[in-house]
């Protein structure tokens, strides 16, 4: 392959990247985009498709815009039970980290981490004596591993949702997490949707849900909370589900 | 001053749809990245269209049924007018040309 080829391509895939729907339902608008892409590094003599056709990015966004990907807003109802799934998982996922740092912490025999009596005698080393030292390293290290859990938590969101555009509630209910034009989202994006699941503020997801809630009834929103709003991201699941 | 290329880009704004409309009468059917060329071309400059924008108006357009999305067996996808668009440039035209006439006198 010639480097243009390369250029071209790697372009295409960029483009591609940014679009979170099945091979089939893509594939001739990228074929054609291609030839289109193409026609004008032939025509302007640049072998740089970004400055022969534009920011791979915006591209991608007007060509989802252009068509109909057979996706409508998802409910309220289906949200939140996919919440409730991730949730579950999440804090599992919490737990287990939790549970295997105390084990590494205390230096319990893992054979027998998980019986009633090696917790018990977990909870007996934290409750004796310690000196300040100690007691201030121990506190440390536990709320080193605190953060470590409200990292996990953070990061199954941010990071499913970027990468692939769903979490795994979502997955399994079928519902897709994209830009208002239809593309995935951005860290930005990801990051300012998911603010108000976070550790610490969580309680404010209520109103965010809320306020989402009493737009949406004035057929101002498409079932957005307050963050999304703002973050211009939607929620959606395949029409024929 | 203000910026004059803002207040340009403004009111051109308005004419991208008709000149799209236009260019898909007289030059037959068209596709995204020709138009980007034949817009600028038909309008001496005045008008430029990023390829990026040109997606989401032809969208608009077909969704309108002023024109028409072709070649589902063939590679490129072609857009042209329907009988609906031919009529509604007609009529477009006819309230432009009211519209500029009328703006022409007052700036005279």
């Amino acid at each position: 392959m010639s480097n243009e080829d390369v250029l071209l391509t790697s372009y295409i895939q960029k483009i591609n990247s940014w679009l979170p729907y099945p091979k089939e339902k893509k594939f001739r608008l990228l074929e054609n985009l291609k030839e289109e892409v193409n026609e004008a590094i032939q025509d302007t003599g640049n072998s740089d498709p970004v400055i022969a056709y534009g920011d791979p990015y915006q591209i991608a966004k007007a060509l989802s815009l252009s068509q109909d990907w057979g996706t409508k807003p998802a409910g309220w109802g289906i949200r939140i039970f996919a919440l409730l799934i991730d949730l579950v998982l999440v804090i599992s996922f919490c737990f287990a980290y939790l549970i295997f740092g105390l084990i590494v912490l205390l230096k319990i025999d893992v054979s027998q981490a998980l019986t009633i009596s090696a917790l018990s005698e977990a909870f007996d080393i934290l409750q004796s004596d310690l000196d300040l030292g100690s007691f201030i390293i121990l506190a440390l290290i536990l709320l080193f591993y605190a953060l470590g859990a409200a990292l996990i938590y953070s990061a199954y969101f941010i990071i499913l949702e970027k990468v692939y555009s769903a979490t795994i509630g979502k997955k399994i209910l079928g519902l897709q997490v994209v830009d208002r034009s239809g593309i995935r989202l951005t860290w930005k994006q990801v990051i300012l949707r998911n603010f108000t699941k976070f550790p610490g503020v969580a309680e404010f997801l209520v109103f965010d849900v809320i306020f989402g809630m009493l737009k949406a009834e004035r057929g101002q929103g498409e079932y957005q909370r307050a963050t999304e709003i703002l973050a211009e991201a939607i929620v959606v699941r395949s029409k024929l589900r | 001053m203000p910026d004059i290329i803002q207040w340009e880009a403004a009111f051109r704004k308005g004419f991208a749809k008709p000149i799209i409309l236009q260019i898909l009468k007289d030059e037959g059917e068209s596709y995204p990245y020709k138009l980007t060329k034949q817009i600028p071309k038909r309008t001496l400059g005045m008008l430029t269209m990023a390829t990026s924008n040109i997606y989401p108006i032809l969208k608009s357009l077909k969704d309108e049924e002023l024109i028409y999305e072709i070649g589902e067996k063939e590679k490129k996808i072609m857009y042209g007018l329907t009988e609906k668009g031919q009529s509604f440039l007609k009529e477009l035209k006819v309230s432009i040309t009211e519209f500029l006439t009328i703006m022409l006198k007052n700036f005279d």
